[in-house]
């Protein structure tokens, strides 16, 4: 339970970065919790990476808390139901204790399990395999490595295993799978099966994403984010350099 | 038969964004617009500008569902724009660069970039317009 009002404004902004908000829309709607929460004045600097909050209250008490984001997922319904109650709390003040224990429920709100993600993840890899041009059959085997990769995820997706590394075996799969596939099931094409599988795992939304911020005025936190841009292109890169070279012989393998 | 295959890439997107409900299918269907936009205009204004203007339908479908429905607009729009991120640019720009066409994936590289901020532009041009006070 939260200590204070202002822990539970920290606790809105952490949740919204830990979802995926933008950047701007976190610093808006925590500044608005804060004025519904009864302080007097509110400033938010916040980042991808943490974020710092200082509040004057009624007396004219100023508290600052800093918290760190150590994950953060993009998570579209816990968005939905975070921004919905600060949006009514907004709208209506009501006491800080059911305030903080709608945020708490809307933060903790269960998302699609495996039994829904793992099939997810093979429509889209083969949606994609068939948007590029692939025929059915590359459409099938990319559905095929779009489903291994959804459950491969679900054992790697841990706090102690870096995401970059993630990445670039997702990418050796992707493409080591598409390019073996080719090679044994003739004449199908390498390249959509590899380009749909690895539309699961390039940081296209997240370019997108950073050059939003950029136009939004929010500087540090696109270039952090071009950073990550930069890491997830690096790890898909040498992912499938290694399964080229396997493949071309050049390792010598 | 391309935005079948739209749809269902959208729709397998839009899962495991983890949108729930109704949002699944409309977000899909913004991306089915934004895509048969990009292929009306492209002949008509070029690829760039098509983007731009897919980009735009988007996120109108987005703004408008989010007054309906009461959700953020972000909901929609982030699904929606799926199909039209440069990730297949990414892609070959990063494989023109193991096999060591460097010229070619810069070219690539630089043509994932337009078309990322083709995107931004006709998202914040519309976000802009249709925002509420």
């Amino acid at each position: 339970m939260e200590r204070s009002p202002i822990q539970m404004v920290a606790n809105a902004a952490e949740w919204l970065i830990e979802n995926g908000a933008e950047i701007a829309r976190v610093k808006n709607d925590t500044e608005a919790l804060a004025r519904a929460a009864g302080m007097r004045e509110a400033e938010c600097f916040a980042l991808p990476t943490g974020v710092i909050i200082t509040v004057e209250d009624a007396e004219g008490k100023t508290t600052t808390v800093v918290r760190r984001i150590h994950q953060r997922v993009l998570h579209l319904e816990r968005l939905n139901l975070l921004e919905t109650c600060i949006r009514e709390a907004v709208a209506q003040p009501t006491t800080a204790e059911i305030l903080a224990k709608k945020l708490r429920s809307a933060a903790q709100a269960p998302g699609w399990g495996p039994a829904a993600l793992i099939p997810a993840s093979g429509l889209a890899a083969g949606g994609f395999a068939l948007f590029y041009g692939g025929t059915l059959a590359e459409g099938g085997l990319a559905l095929i490595f779009g489903l291994v990769w959804a459950v491969l995820k679900l054992f790697l997706d841990r706090p102690w295993i870096p995401g970059v590394f993630t990445t670039a075996l997702g990418s050796f799969l992707a493409v080591g799978g598409s390019l073996l596939g080719a090679d044994l099931f003739r004449p199908l094409s390498a390249e959509p099966v590899a380009t749909g599988t690895l539309m699961l795992l390039v940081p296209g939304l997240a370019l997108v994403q950073t050059l939003r911020d950029l136009v939004a005025g929010e500087l540090v936190t696109a270039q952090s984010r071009f950073a990550e841009v930069l890491m997830t292109g690096a790890a898909l890169a040498i992912g499938a350099t290694v399964a080229l070279s396997l493949h071309s012989g050049k390792l010598g393998l | 038969m391309i935005l079948v295959w739209t749809f269902a890439a959208t729709l397998g997107f839009a899962f495991l964004l983890q949108c729930r409900g109704w949002t699944l299918l409309w977000a899909s269907l913004g991306g089915v617009a934004g895509w048969g936009v990009y292929l009306l205009m492209t002949p008509l204004a070029g690829p760039w500008i098509a983007y731009a203007i897919g980009a735009a339908a988007v996120t109108a479908w987005a703004e408008l569902l989010s007054r309906l429905s009461g959700k953020p607009p972000v909901s929609y729009l982030l699904p929606g724009l799926i199909p039209m991120v440069p990730g297949k640019y990414l892609f070959n720009a990063m494989d023109l660069m193991v096999r060591q066409h460097f010229t070619d994936a810069a070219t690539t590289g630089w043509e994932a970039f337009i078309i990322a901020v083709a995107l931004v532009v006709g998202v914040t041009s519309i976000s802009v317009l249709l925002r509420r006070p």
